[in-house]
Formats: C-alpha cells, sequence, structure tokens
C-alpha cells in the first residue's frame, strides 16, 4: 500500500481544539471545546460517537490528560482542575482540585505512574498534584521560585521525578517534583542530573529568550526538546550540551514529539508536521515535512492569453490533460486555473501532537489536533 | 477545661528535657508534637523527630513537616541579641500549611493549642501557615522568632 502520510481524519467540534488525548487503548478521545470537555468513543464505525460531555468548568478548558488509569484531567481558565473518573455505567464523577493558583490554568500532565500531576499556570506557579488518601481530597503543592511568567508546558521524566516546564519568561526549567511517601528514592538513583531532588528545587535551567511553547522528555538518552517562538527546535542534554534547529518554513512551532531516540516531530503554524533528525553528534536538521501541499504552481488571475500558455506550460503536470472547457470553468470560477485543491489535512494550526501508535520506542502514528477542530491522525 | 486531649507524663517528659537540653545550644533544635487522630492523645512524633535532629536551618523545616496535617514544634532558636548575648529562646511553631484539608484536624489541633502552650511554657507561638514554600516565608517566619527577643 502507497504510503499515506495522513490516516485519518476527524471533523469534531467547530471550535478550536487546544487540547486532546485518547485513553491507554486508544478506544476513547477527549478533547477540549470551549468550557466543556467532550469524550468520543471509537467504535470501529465511521466516525466517533460522542459519549460524554464534561461540562463543570466556567471558562475555557485549556487542556486535558487522560492517566494510565483512564481518569481524565481537565483544567481551565477559571483557575480549576477538576479530576473525572470513570465510572461503571459510562459517566463521568468530577473531583474538584483545590489549586490555590489566582490565575489562569495553561496546562496539564499526569505522572507517569497516574497517582500525581502537574499543572501550569499563568500565576507563575506549577502545581503538583497528589491525593490524600486520609482525607479523600486532592492536595497541590506549588513550584513557584524562580518562574517569572505563565508556564506554558509541563514535561514529565519516566522517572516520574523530573518535571521540565517552559514558560513565556523564556526559559525552559527542570524542577523536582518528588512526593514524600508518593515516590521513592530509587526511582531517582543515578540519574545523570544530580544527586538530590527535594521537592520544587531547580534541577537545571536554560535559558532561550523566546517563549518556550512545548518541552518534551526523551528519558531513555536523558534528552529534552523543545520548541520556541522564534521558530526553533532545541535539544539539550544533562552535560549542557545544546543543538538547535530552525523550522524550515520560519512559522513557529506550537508541539514537538519524539519519534524516536533520534527524531522529532514539530507541528505549529504551518498546518502540518516537521520531522527533524539528529545528524550528528549534537547535530539536528530538517528531514522532511509530512502532509505539506506542494505548492502546484497555480498561477493567479490570468488575464491576456499569453500568461495563459505560460502557466500551462509550467505547470507541468499540473494542468497537463485537464479540458478546456474546465479550464476557462475554473479560471471564471476562482479566477485561477489549479486542478488539485490538495489542502493539508489541518485548515489550520496545530495546537497539540500525541503518540498515536507505537512499538519498541518507535512512533508509527501521530495524532495532532488543531484549531479548524479537527484531528487528524498521521502516518510517519 | 475540655478533658478530650490526653497529655502523658512521657510526653511531659520529653519536652522538659527539651528545655533543659537545649538551653545552650548552638544549631537550631526542635520537637515534634501531634495529636494522634483517634485517641486525642498528645504525643511525640518519632519519625519526624529524627528528621528534625538533623536539621540544621529552618528552610529545611518545609521538607520535613507534612503538609498535609498540623503539627505543634517547639523551637530552641539560638541567637545573638542586640546587646550581643547569646540565647536560645524557646519558641512554639503552630504549623498550618493552608494545605490541610481536613477541617476536623484543624480544630483537634487549635483546641489542644491552649493545652500544649501551658506545658511548653514559652512564651512566644509563632504560627506558620504557608507551609514555607518559598524562601520569603522562612524569612519572615525567622523575623517573628527574634522579634523582641
Amino acid at each position: 500500500m502507497p504510503y499515506q502520510s495522513v490516516a485519518a481524519v476527524y471533523k469534531l467540534v467547530k471550535a478550536p481544539i487546544y487540547s486532546h488525548c485518547f485513553s491507554q487503548d486508544k478506544s476513547l478521545l477527549a478533547v477540549t471545546c470551549k468550557n466543556d470537555c467532550l469524550v468520543y468513543r471509537f467504535d470501529n464505525g465511521p466516525a466517533p460517537q460522542l459519549v460524554a460531555t464534561l461540562a463543570n468548568h466556567d471558562k475555557t478548558v485549556t487542556a486535558v490528560d487522560i492517566s494510565i488509569h483512564g481518569r481524565i484531567l481537565t483544567c481551565s481558565q477559571d483557575r480549576n482542575a477538576y479530576v473525572w473518573e470513570p465510572l461503571s455505567d459510562g459517566t463521568y464523577k468530577p473531583t474538584l482540585v483545590l489549586l490555590r493558583i489566582n490565575r489562569a490554568a495553561t496546562c496539564v500532565s499526569w505522572a507517569p505512574n497516574g497517582y500525581k500531576f502537574a499543572v501550569g499556570s499563568s500565576a507563575r506557579i506549577i502545581a503538583v498534584c497528589y491525593y490524600e488518601q486520609e482525607n479523600n481530597w486532592w492536595v497541590s503543592k506549588h513550584i513557584k521560585k524562580p518562574i517569572k511568567s505563565t508556564v506554558q508546558c509541563l514535561s514529565w521524566h519516566a522517572n516520574g521525578v523530573l518535571l521540565a516546564s517552559g514558560g513565556t519568561d523564556g526559559f525552559m526549567r527542570i524542577f523536582s517534583g518528588f512526593i514524600k511517601g508518593l515516590d521513592n528514592k530509587e526511582s531517582v538513583a543515578g540519574s545523570p542530573w544530580g544527586e538530590k531532588f527535594p521537592f520544587g528545587s531547580l534541577i537545571r535551567e536554560f535559558y532561550h529568550g523566546s517563549y518556550i511553547e512545548d518541552v518534551q522528555w526523551r528519558s531513555s538518552v536523558e534528552k529534552v526538546g523543545y520548541v520556541s517562538h522564534e521558530g526553533a527546535l532545541t535539544v539539550v542534554d544533562y552535560a549542557n550540551n545544546h543543538a538547535k534547529v530552525n523550522a524550515p518554513d520560519g512559522l513557529p512551532f506550537n508541539a514537538l514529539l519524539w519519534i524516536n531516540d533520534h527524531e522529532i516531530l514539530c507541528a505549529g503554524f504551518s498546518n502540518h508536521p516537521v520531522l527533524f533528525a539528529e545528524s550528528g553528534a549534537n547535530q539536528w536538521q530538517f528531514a522532511k515535512d509530512i502532509d505539506k501541499v506542494i505548492a502546484s504552481a497555480s498561477s493567479p488571475i490570468a488575464s491576456g492569453n499569453e500568461d495563459l500558455d505560460e502557466s500551462e506550460d509550467a505547470n507541468g503536470n499540473g494542468t497537463f490533460g485537464i479540458s478546456a472547457l474546465r479550464k476557462f470553468k475554473q479560471l471564471d470560477l476562482k479566477g485561477k486555473v489549479s486542478t488539485d485543491v490538495k489542502e493539508t489535512a489541518h485548515e489550520n494550526t496545530i495546537t497539540q501532537l500525541l503518540p498515536y501508535a507505537e512499538a519498541n520506542g518507535q512512533v508509527s502514528k501521530v495524532s495532532a489536533c488543531g484549531l479548524d477542530g479537527k484531528v487528524v491522525i498521521y502516518n510517519i | 477545661m475540655s478533658n478530650l486531649y490526653q497529655l502523658g507524663t512521657e510526653t511531659k517528659n520529653r519536652i522538659s528535657k527539651f528545655r533543659i537540653s537545649t538551653g545552650r545550644a548552638e544549631t537550631i533544635k526542635g520537637l515534634s508534637i501531634k495529636i494522634e487522630p483517634k485517641t486525642y492523645e498528645i504525643v511525640i512524633n518519632e519519625d519526624e523527630q529524627e528528621e528534625l535532629d538533623d536539621m540544621t536551618e529552618l528552610n529545611e523545616l518545609a521538607e520535613i513537616m507534612p503538609d498535609n496535617s498540623p503539627r505543634f514544634l517547639l523551637l530552641a532558636y539560638p541567637m545573638t541579641n542586640k546587646d550581643g548575648i547569646k540565647q536560645t529562646p524557646l519558641v512554639l511553631i503552630y504549623w498550618k500549611p493552608s494545605t490541610v484539608v481536613s477541617q476536623e484536624w484543624k480544630m483537634m489541633y487549635a483546641g489542644a493549642l491552649e493545652m500544649v502552650r501551658n506545658e511548653c511554657g514559652t512564651y512566644k507561638l509563632v504560627e506558620v501557615s504557608s507551609g514555607l514554600e518559598d524562601d520569603d516565608d522562612v524569612e519572615e517566619l525567622i523575623e517573628q522568632i527574634e522579634k523582641t527577643k
């Protein structure tokens, strides 16, 4: 079967989707839509079915994540976060998490073990929350120093202690999210990033300058990748080695995803994912575009016949074989001659990338949500 | 006076021993007092006590003290007052971080406060409700301890 870059397109809502998440077995998809979080089920039918609307937030829901146990976590500009517990009848029971922040929550991330999570906010605070068994309540601990501005993205290391964060103060920082009683010292024994990890301590910080839009750990090689607002992808490791590569079309990326230990997929304002590969020790470069529309040299309004003739030749296989009648009809209708109306699967900015199918540390399919209200699955 | 809380002789002995032994202490020493939730008995918290014995700075308190339960902490804080005299006054710290969720526990500790205060015989009481999350909070605490004493 020939390589298709787009495996599936799901047009779900008529509003931007800022964040989405699949359940562990990919049967459920949660997307943010205005003030709610919508949960869809994939039943092998043509389109996903809406099974639940999680509507407790008063303002725009900014992020959603699903834990390995199936708990849905949503956070919103109303300064709250809810943990939705799935019940046996298919509905969800919300539990409010008191974040104690006085500004919007911007991003969430469950820790790998599913018993704690981190929430980034515009209050210059990262709230790390864990469940208090005795009191049947989620407690939030704050990481404040030295964050100076909105936290936009968070990523947990596989050990569940190191937490990378990026924000609008231009810094990518790595903190410790070690919770006494929940984490144990063995999980960070021998870590190249440091020796002691008391909660909230700053393990490392990297100054970048422009806003950090998204950050992600690659635990197996102890590296962190992040994308920033001036249109670059940067990869750093524990020895402070630093590699930077720019977006090919100059438009910034909003999201990144490690495909394997040497490749990163990024997506953002250019509406299609871009793959970067490690080309040498500490060197990264552009590998390929995925689902990019190759501009078929369609010419603008052709006024005179000469222009038309030229453009026809230049188009090559574009207008070759098109009937004269159709050509003029198109010209009349659209003001230009172009046979292929191929566009990128996403019509608007991509906001988040998540792995959809993964085997042996290699991601083969990626899901992306965007401001056009669609979730698209790409093949790598 | 309520008989709800029980203060055993063992606890009283520990407290008085602490008060005597830290009279000339060079480093910060703390005694962690907690209330057993079921029996309402006032006891010394041994697990935290071990860690407290290793403590050298006040900012380590944030690590050692629980953030989901209140505590009473009898603190011996060595300092040199403005006349140049070295003193180690005893201060009772009422540890009440905002991350405590149980209203019941908060009331339980609030009720026992006077009793513990009498037993410890300290003049000063400092309430810590920030959980010492920030360095600023630790400095504020130091200021409060050193004020007029």
